[in-house]
């Protein structure tokens, strides 16, 4: 088999994990991020001719999943409802600092975020990439990540603070 | 002394300032206790973030896609992926060549033709081809001077200012390859009304509603977005 097919099917099955969390970063959706990531996937294998090896290959499928994202919003395609049946029954947080119900709260107040905040946010503090490397795979000045991560955060705390205050 | 704000302690979880920077964050943490319990709140924020996304490792791993990725042949795939040749022979072959002379006039007309119908497209399609939707994002999120890349051009955020009626209003003006386009957009019950820039306007009446009254400074800024931010 090409060496070249079997270095793209390995980059691509390396970088699928993280590809699925980038998903849910942009949809907030599980059902949509796992259908985008199906997508994706296809896309990238009728593609791979496109991707120049030399080249990051997460941030190609990072920007041809955005791409996806993009159309499918175009297309007005209605957002479909969390199906509860279908989410993880018994999740174990690892942290035991912060409890079950504020990643909760944070989980349902992500979607109100823009999608730009919630990238960002994604990729520095779950990918732990730094301001200028996210900078530079979004294509947006450091300063515009520095200032929608505090702006994401701050309403995420806002929102799930005063909630638990009150 | 420096003013520690959330872009600061934001950047300090993130670990993103130099020495000096982070120690004056320290500092300042260590001596105000409102501060602190920003701090503590935002790091806390960070990590439930953290464990938001965690919590996706439990899921059941996509075998499906990983057998798709290692059975499909990438030849074939990217085969599927062409176009399909849809271009049809106008004649036989073999009376071609005694065709070809003939039709040389008509085929000259029907470039220009096909020429002046690109050139109208893209007179058409840079107007319309401008990305409201992210537009309007940038509108809610971004403050003035900041530029947004999109695959169609680019978006540049110039001023925000008040009109004649109160409107806050902004401008904003999009980079296509074939020409920049100003516009501004005014926010009318809690919607972005867009509307382009005549560049030959004229005089305006002072009473003009469309006339910038005040701009907003930076602060300004930041309050507004944080009241209409999504």
């Amino acid at each position: 088999m090409n060496q070249a097919h079997n270095e793209f099917r390995q980059a691509l099955l390396d970088v699928l994990p993280r590809l699925r969390k980038y998903c849910y970063a942009l949809t907030n959706d599980l059902h949509n991020s796992e259908d985008l990531l199906q997508t994706a996937v296809q896309r990238a294998l009728e593609k791979w001719q496109q991707y120049q090896p030399e080249t990051h290959f997460d941030r190609w499928m990072y920007r041809l999943c955005r791409n996806l994202w993009i159309d499918t919003i175009r297309k007005d395609k209605p957002s479909e409802e969390l199906d509860p049946e279908n989410e993880s029954d018994h999740i174990e947080l690892e942290d035991t600092l912060v409890t079950e119900n504020l990643v909760a709260r944070v989980k349902e107040k992500m979607g109100e975020l823009s999608e730009g905040l919630r990238i960002v946010l994604y990729l520095v503090a779950v990918e732990g990439r730094s301001y200028q490397e996210t900078a530079e795979f979004l294509d947006i000045p450091k300063g515009t990540v520095m200032s929608r991560l505090a702006r994401a955060r701050q309403q995420l705390s806002e929102h799930t603070f005063k909630q638990g205050k009150a | 002394m420096t003013h520690i704000d959330d872009t600061l302690l934001s950047a300090y979880i993130d670990n993103e300032l130099d020495a000096d920077a982070a120690q004056a964050v320290i500092h300042a943490i260590e001596n105000n206790a409102d501060l602190r319990e920003r701090y503590q709140t935002l790091k806390a924020t960070n990590q439930a973030v953290k464990n938001m996304f965690a919590e996706m490792d439990v899921l059941p791993e996509r075998d499906d896609l990983a057998q798709l990725i290692q059975s499909t042949d990438l030849i074939t795939a990217a085969e599927s992926n062409k176009p399909e040749n849809t271009v049809v022979d106008l004649f036989d072959k073999s009376k071609q060549k005694q065709h070809t002379q003939g039709h040389q006039k008509m085929w000259g007309v029907a470039a220009s033709v096909l020429l002046c119908t690109l050139f109208i497209y893209q007179l058409v399609s840079s107007q319309s081809g401008i990305p409201y939707q992210h537009l309007t994002q940038q509108l809610n999120t971004e403050l003035s001077g900041t530029i947004a890349n999109y695959e169609q051009g680019r978006s540049e955020l110039v001023q925000s200012w008040k009109n004649a009626s109160g409107q806050v209003c902004r401008d904003i003006i999009w980079h296509a390859p074939e020409q920049s386009q100003p516009m501004t957009a005014c926010l009318e019950n809690g919607q972005w009304q867009w509307q382009s820039i005549q560049t030959s306007q004229g005089y305006q009446t002072a009473s003009d509603e469309s006339v910038m009254q005040s701009a907003l400074s930076k602060d300004e800024e930041l309050l507004l977005l944080q009241s209409i931010s999504p």
